[in-house]
């Protein structure tokens, strides 16, 4: 009978750790170096013969060294006889450059699904994929999880006036994860969409919907820059919502994301922790994090049983 | 099938190049896991490409990320330019009218046109659709309390998370006294749209129009179309529908051959397809 066999990559040591806690687990030892010149040496600590391997590794920080290291550790174990390596990757990196949607743009999501099958991999469990027919890159099976209920469960939890708010949806993108997430809450939605009222005029913001006296919720699966969730913002409070509160599954926060977030005027920002958020936190103290090593952690043990995942997405496990 | 046994046919007679021109690509609904269903257009992608095609041109594919299901260039070609061709010059009055969608799902495309025609936005939803209901197979098996849990917090589980009461259907956005206009990228069951129709008739619409690309129409939809408070339909000719037309004269029919014909000869000549793509907004 396999055992699992938790290795975690150079991305998010932290996530590892607490999901190795979950499952009652060590992590497994393995040693991730650069050689002098920047290649990526790993070295497999223990033996994983016929084990069931599972590697923990997000698409955050540097994202292209990352990868790399993660395909180099699919390859390792594969070749060392591992009975089946999963790739566990919470944020999935080049998920946006999923569609051709200029003239001569590459597909780098599927290059990436590609690379992942190449290397060995034979079976991938990552959360809220930004289109989930990312899936449907891959031959081998994707699991792809939510953070739905945990962020349902922050919700209930932690902003008192939750039933009489209203979930917005930053662009018209999202507007199908925001009234998933407005019906099971019982409560209204709008969004925002841009709208050019004259040519060559900056595009203006413009709400469908009513938030007036109402805290508003706006909810996204990623935010890099936050100038659209700022602007959002702006445009809620303008509207006459009380107070404005962001939920994203991942929290990005590159560039001039983190001093905005300062400047504006939002109540609270909230992300998992799909991506280590401790310096983030460190320089601005609205961001709070919902930890979803459980929901991870409960993934990985049913696959490794052989149980149904499904529970998981109407779940969150305690 | 007589697609893929043509494609093949011409491979193994040594054609040179196969270029599969598929208008409306089936299965493109089915295109991510659904509760241990299958990824049918991947599936389909597969056979496409093993069955010797070289490149794939299509039209407004119902999500774009099929593309990248295949191997093989494919090349979405977007019926939205003849859409508002036909809007500014079939519509009096297009300037006093509202964009709809007719559910969550569709609020992309329907901005994308808002945009372009600067016009409003509405988005409709909750209908009522008989839910999926979780089948209990007797594999759900609740985490095991065991000695793997560190201990600290209360064993008691979140309790189930209360289904998806779908609200009566509401329109968010403002449509009393306009034309609104219902924009999809197929019209196959009517249902949702005539259900659509008749709230924005109600908060004051005063003219309903519903523009989609693919015009499947099956079974019963043209008479449904011909009762419903639906002043137009429009769809392109991606898909035959003389049958339809006949039983329904509300249906009127765009002509998109131009744009499949110049595809094809810039293609064989190698000229750049930029050109047929240069008024695309980037949610279209």
């Amino acid at each position: 009978m396999p055992n699992i066999k938790l290795f975690s990559g150079s991305s998010h040591a932290d996530l590892a750790q607490k999901i190795a806690d979950r499952l009652g687990i060590e992590l497994s030892k393995v040693v991730t170096k650069k050689f002098s010149n920047q290649e990526t040496c790993v070295e497999i600590g223990e033996s994983v013969r016929g084990e069931d391997v599972y590697i923990v590794q997000s698409g955050c920080g540097d994202i292209n060294d990352n990868l790399m290291e993660m395909l180099i550790m699919i390859n390792a174990c594969k070749i060392a006889s591992a009975a089946r390596v999963t790739a566990v990757i919470p944020l999935f990196p080049y998920a946006r450059q999923d569609k051709k949607d200029k003239s001569r743009a590459p597909i780098s999501a599927k290059l990436v699904a590609n690379m992942l099958s190449v290397a060995g991999a034979d079976h991938i469990i990552t959360m809220d994929l930004h289109a989930s027919q990312i899936q449907g890159f891959f031959d081998i099976p994707v699991d792809n999880l939510y953070a739905e209920p945990a962020v349902l469960k922050w919700v209930r939890e932690n902003i008192p006036e939750w039933k009489n708010s209203c979930i917005v949806s930053p662009d018209a993108g999202g507007a199908k994860r925001v009234t998933s997430i407005a019906d099971r809450l019982n409560v209204d939605f709008a969004l925002i969409h841009k709208e050019r009222k004259k040519a060559n005029e900056v595009a203006s913001m413009v709400l469908v919907g009513d938030v007036k006296d109402r805290v508003a919720i706006l909810v996204d699966d990623m935010a890099d820059t936050c100038g659209t969730i700022c602007h959002a913002t702006e445009k809620l409070l303008a509207a006459g919502a009380s107070k404005v509160y962001a939920i994203l599954t991942h929290g990005i926060f590159s560039g001039p994301a983190i001093s905005r977030i300062n400047n504006s005027q939002m109540e609270n920002v909230v992300v998992t922790n799909t991506i280590p958020q401790d310096t983030n936190m460190k320089h601005c103290n609205k961001i709070n994090t919902i930890d979803i090593s459980m929901i991870l952690a409960e993934a990985i043990r049913r696959t490794h049983n052989g149980e149904s995942v499904s529970y998981l997405f109407s779940h969150v496990p305690l | 099938m007589e697609l893929l046994i043509m494609s093949y046919c011409a491979k193994t007679a040594n054609a040179r190049r196969t270029v599969g021109v598929i208008p409306y690509l089936p299965y493109s609904k089915q295109s991510q896991m659904r509760k241990r269903g299958s990824i049918v257009s991947k599936l389909l992608a597969q056979m496409l490409c093993k069955s010797g095609m070289n490149h794939i041109i299509t039209m407004d594919l119902h999500h774009k990320e099929i593309q990248g299901f295949f191997d093989i260039p494919v090349d979405n070609l977007r019926a939205s330019p003849f859409m508002l061709q036909y809007i500014q010059e079939n519509i009096p009055d297009f300037r006093n009218a509202v964009i709809v969608a007719r559910n969550p799902g569709s609020a992309k495309r329907a901005t994308s046109f808002a945009e372009r025609l600067r016009l409003a936005l509405a988005v409709i939803h909750g209908e009522q659709k008989v839910s999926e209901s979780e089948v209990i197979d007797g594999r759900h098996s609740p985490p095991t309390i065991s000695q793997h849990r560190v201990v600290g917090i209360g064993l008691e589980m979140v309790p189930m998370l209360t289904a998806k009461e779908k609200p009566p259907i509401n329109v968010v956005g403002d449509v009393g006294g306009r034309i609104a206009i219902i924009v999809d990228d197929m019209i196959d069951d009517v249902e949702s749209f005539v259900n659509a129709a008749e709230i924005l008739k109600e908060r004051g619409a005063y003219k309903i129009y519903a523009m989609a690309t693919h015009g499947l129409l099956s079974s019963d939809a043209p008479k449904k179309l011909e009762e419903s408070v639906i002043d137009e339909v429009v769809v392109t000719n991606t898909i035959p529908h003389e049958l339809q037309k006949l039983q329904c004269n509300k249906i009127q029919t765009i002509d998109i051959s131009v744009i499949l014909a110049e595809a094809i000869r810039r293609i064989h000549f190698g000229e750049s397809m930029s050109y047929l793509f240069r008024n695309i907004a980037s949610e279209d």
